[in-house]
């Protein structure tokens, strides 16, 4: 990830009297756009991940393949 | 790794902290494979790690190991290990699944999107901020936990989001904003507003939001806007300081939203059991919601906080 976005021009005093900015609309979008996955951190989602146990063992028995799972304490694909 | 997945596999992704526990024919199918390796017996430990099985649940290899070469050989040995069996009895339709219903399930343990509710994607980044902006956060010695993007699930019944909409438009400028109701702002600040970079996050009591604001109001254009800021501390361990901001955009013929994005911005410090290995002090820490596509991958996979049904929707109690 080597995008930069540029700081803020305004800011607000939080309850501990600190500033913190506040984003403009342009800031917001570039922002929120850099904190969410970049492609490279989603070529695991190439792997078209079923996420139903088992739908999956049933879809793997009509086809004839193993089942391959991943399992985690946070779902991974909603606590990674 | 992902063609040999892709290709050989049925993938499937999986929460153990349920499938552990459920009663049903599901827990009971996972227990029966999780039995045969080495994280197996009684109790309630984790069973996590990668599974290779068939269908009627033979386990042919297991690993919690993430290492890209010792994860590959497991799988290829696994490969192996299913091309020994018989053609007989790996042909396709040779095992039989059957249907199992809703009602068969363990309610306790199955977690399903609320009926025309709303269903946010939540991401969380570590980032570092210089006389230029701000940038992701690449760990001090390169591929460290932490550096990547982390994502989560935000739920929203449908009375929920048509009762902030609501709010909205009680109110027409910044000025005369009105409250987001205080359920929404206790979920999502509560059970969204945390440090997932490193692993499952604690959560914030509700005594641990020493104070907040967040306010919603209809702009002249018709979308709505929503300010907030926030501070977070549990017993000076761990807190996070943020402003909040955000946009929400409406079908005119149905009045959902078509688009729902917030922007959460501070400064996060400490860690919790599972989240080891903190920045020292204060951080930037950015979290971002945005509508999850009807296509999105994982897109009915619950909250993390849910596990505590109860408690997360009544984040307010």
């Amino acid at each position: 990830m080597k995008s930069l976005v540029l700081l803020f021009g305004l800011f607000v005093f939080n309850a501990q009297g600190q500033e913190v900015p506040v984003p403009g609309s342009r800031e917001f979008k570039e922002v929120h756009t850099l904190i969410q996955p970049a492609e490279s951190e989603t070529k695991w989602l190439q792997i078209p991940w079923m996420t139903d146990l088992w739908k999956a063992r049933q879809l793997a028995a009509e086809q004839g393949k193993p089942i391959f799972l991943w399992e985690m304490d946070g779902h991974p694909m909603g606590c990674t | 790794m992902i063609r040999l997945i892709a290709q050989n596999f049925i993938p499937v992704a999986d929460n153990d902290w349920y499938s552990r526990r459920r009663k049903d024919a599901v827990g009971q199918f996972f227990r029966k494979v999780a039995d045969q390796g080495p994280r197996n017996g009684e109790g309630g430990s984790t069973r996590q790690g990668a599974y290779v099985l068939t269908a009627d649940g033979k386990l042919l290899g297991y690993n919690n190991n993430r290492g890209f070469e010792r994860r590959k050989g497991m799988i290829e040995e696994a490969l192996k290990a299913w091309n020994a069996i018989p053609e007989n009895a790996r042909a396709p339709g040779a095992i039989k699944v059957p249907d199992i219903s809703l009602d068969e399930l363990d309610g306790d343990f199955v977690r399903t999107p609320p009926e025309d509710g709303v269903i946010l994607e939540v991401f969380t980044r570590a980032l570092v901020s210089g006389e230029n902006g701000y940038s992701a956060w690449n760990g001090n010695e390169g591929d460290e936990p932490g550096t990547q993007s982390a994502r989560d699930h935000m739920w929203l019944k449908k009375e929920e989001w048509k009762a902030l909409l609501q709010a909205g438009r009680s109110a027409s400028s910044r000025e005369d904003a009105a409250d987001i109701p205080k359920r929404l702002a206790c979920r999502l600040i509560r059970f969204h507003l945390v440090d997932s970079t490193r692993g499952e996050p604690p959560m914030w009591n509700l005594n641990e939001m020493k104070s907040y604001e967040m306010t919603i109001y209809q702009m002249k254009d018709g979308g709505f806007r929503i300010n907030g800021k926030v501070l977070l501390e549990a017993e000076g361990k761990r807190g996070f300081s943020a402003n909040l901001s955000g946009e929400i955009r409406v079908y005119s013929k149905s009045g959902r939203p078509s688009k729902f994005e917030i922007l959460a911005l501070g400064e996060h410090w400490g860690e919790g059991t599972f989240t080891r290995g903190a920045r020292k002090g204060k951080s930037p820490l950015g979290i971002a919601f945005r509508l999850a596509a009807d296509d999105a991958p994982g897109r009915a996979v619950p909250p993390q906080a849910s596990s505590w049904e109860k408690g997360y929707y009544e984040a307010e109690k």
